[in-house]
């Protein structure tokens, strides 16, 4: 069964999507996600200039989901420029992630970025654990979403996402400040939080930043409504990221109304086969219960 | 077990090595299952101060024990070097791959270390001595920057004293240099000492970058192949366990792919000096 989908003109052989912040360091690395059946791969998020990121532990489980603090760690936009020079000969498109603290760091990166050959870029301004950076560096208004994303939106020819934070009924507001800045779609959403995981034993916070961001499975409840409720506010197609880890997850996140669906933490659950582990079971599925093509399914729950 | 939550090592026991390196016996708090294979690695951390990666320096679990040997390089080696008996850390592991003993099994062994990265080598050392009859010979190669430098020399000298194993060293600056054993020089000159046919032998390498290339290139022109020399990598590691992608070389995380990998597979990589 074909799963190939356009999005904003990309063509993917699958709906999945490595999401943004692992195993996207090297174009080595993205390459051996493709391998392992991604339809789409995203970069590390990469700013302007090279950064260590948070003290270790950096990323820590629990029984319903994942935290992580990474902080951000790459070495910068212009060894980018070098790492990620023939990033085309990947067999499947390549999605930058450009981050900065203030909006025109954004555009200075993106503009970098736009000059390599990447499928697209997307612009995350919802990191809950980065001082600078999200929603610790004032990005998740209305306000500052349509400002970092038009000032982005002039540096940049690529197909432009913008990474929203989870929310209450505002997520809805923050995605059409993205449109209204010129985004050409939405990526919902990044990491729930921060939360904290303490060590009892050790009477102290296991990460070393304190707080992390929560991803997994306790995440995607609330990522398959976010979606659901952009789906009916914007017109722009939507990549529906959190807590997906199985076929079944995947076809939800559809339903809610994503066009693709983004991957990350479920590497850590299921191993880096994870993606062609989904798109078998998106297969099986939609063979079980008699739907022939995609577009049958997103957007589906909205009857 | 959650592989990537921090459990609390209690310091049995340091000993200082050297003027900059201190091996520390641990032991875990909370009585929880441990069990590791020569090569592998644990993240050692201090609160507030984050976390390293350090292979084991001991070849086996005894009585709950096992050794770290740490060089002071930075703030967090400094303060887990000033640590002492009874005092806690944070570890999670073991994490990576193992030494291929069961592969050097039947033939010759060759171990080449330098500096720090003769600690990694100890428990090969110590487990090819013990069990020399299923191996061919054995050459210990060790270099290092002083005589100070050669970690567990005395050790090394009373283990192979009277045995089959042939233990060379060498100093970048020698003090006496009448000893026939230590000489002033750079490793890769003991390896025409060796007097087997590469061809059937193994290597197990571990020190500087810089180093472990020549001794490899030098061991392929003697005829050994590039899948038959093994090579123990280190990088700047987060997660651990493959899942955020920072230690990556090429295509392949140091923390699970490796930190051993065969020379063959990893020389091709702009990132690394091999």
């Amino acid at each position: 069964m074909d799963l190939s989908i356009d999005l904003c003109g990309i063509k993917l052989p699958n709906p999945t999507i490595l999401a943004s912040g692992v195993l996207g360091v090297s174009r080595c690395s993205l390459a051996r996600v493709a391998s392992c059946g991604a339809g789409a791969v995203t970069t590390k998020s990469i700013s302007l200039e090279p950064r260590s990121g948070h003290d270790n532990p950096c990323v820590v489980t629990y029984e319903a989901g994942m935290l992580n603090a990474m902080g951000y760690p790459n070495p910068g936009a212009e060894a980018a420029r070098e790492e990620f020079a023939a990033v085309d000969q990947l067999p499947v498109p390549v999605i930058a992630s450009a981050v900065g603290t203030e909006p025109e760091e954004f555009a200075a990166v993106a503009e970098i970025l736009t000059a390599l050959p990447f499928a697209a870029t997307e612009i995350p301004v919802s990191c809950p654990h980065t001082p600078g950076f999200g929603l610790m560096g004032g990005h998740a208004s209305t306000d500052a979403i349509r400002r970092i994303t038009s000032l982005v939106r002039d540096k940049t020819k690529l197909p432009l996402f913008v990474k929203l934070p989870a929310g209450g009924p505002e997520v809805v507001d923050l995605a059409k400040a993205a449109r209204d800045g010129g985004a050409d779609g939405i990526t919902a959403v990044n990491t729930i939080g921060p939360g904290m995981v303490i060590n009892i034993e050790a009477a102290r916070p296991v990460l070393g930043f304190k707080k992390g961001g929560v991803s997994g499975p306790a995440l995607r409840p609330v990522a398959v409504r976010c979606v659901y409720d952009i789906y009916e506010a914007v017109d722009l197609p939507i990549i529906g990221v959190g807590g997906i880890t199985t076929g079944r997850d995947a076809i939800e996140m559809m339903m809610a109304g994503a066009r693709a669906v983004g991957i990350g933490s479920a590497v850590y659950y299921r191993g880096m086969d994870v993606f062609s582990e989904v798109c078998r079971e998106i297969r099986t599925w939609m063979e079980d219960h008699g739907y022939e093509s995609l577009t049958e399914i997103v957007g589906a729950a909205h009857q | 077990m959650n592989p990537l939550e921090p459990r609390r090592a209690l310091v049995r026991e340091k000993i200082q090595e050297n003027r900059e390196t201190y091996s520390l016996t641990l032991s875990l708090a909370d009585h929880d299952h441990f069990s590791y294979r020569p090569g592998q690695f644990n993240m050692l951390g201090l609160p507030g101060m984050g976390e390293a990666p350090f292979s084991f320096s001991s070849l086996h679990l005894e009585r709950g024990r096992f050794t770290h040997t740490i060089r002071e390089a930075g703030s967090l080696t400094r303060s887990i070097c000033q640590l002492a008996a009874g005092d806690i850390l944070s570890i999670r592991g073991p994490y990576g791959n193992e030494w291929p003993l069961e592969k050097a099994k039947g033939r010759h062994l060759i171990i080449v270390g330098g500096g720090i990265g003769i600690a990694p080598l100890r428990p090969v050392i110590r487990h090819a001595l013990g069990n020399g009859e299923e191996y061919g010979r054995l050459y210990f190669l060790l270099g290092a920057r002083t005589e100070d430098d050669l970690l567990f020399r005395e050790e090394f000298e009373k283990l192979t004293a009277g045995r089959d194993g042939t233990l060379l060293m060498t100093v970048d600056r020698g003090e006496k240099k009448e000893l026939s054993h230590i000489r002033e020089g750079l490793v890769t000159a003991l390896l025409d000492e060796i007097d087997v046919d590469p061809e059937e032998s193994i290597t197990f390498t571990c020190g500087p970058e810089l180093m472990m290339r020549f001794v490899a290139r030098q061991l392929i022109q003697m005829g050994q192949d590039p899948y038959d020399i093994f090579v123990s990598m280190e990088r700047r590691m987060k997660c651990g366990i493959a899942h955020c992608g920072h230690c990556q070389i090429g295509a392949m995380y140091v923390c699970k792919d490796g930190p051993i990998f065969p020379y063959g597979d990893i020389k091709r990589f702009a990132d690394t000096m091999l």
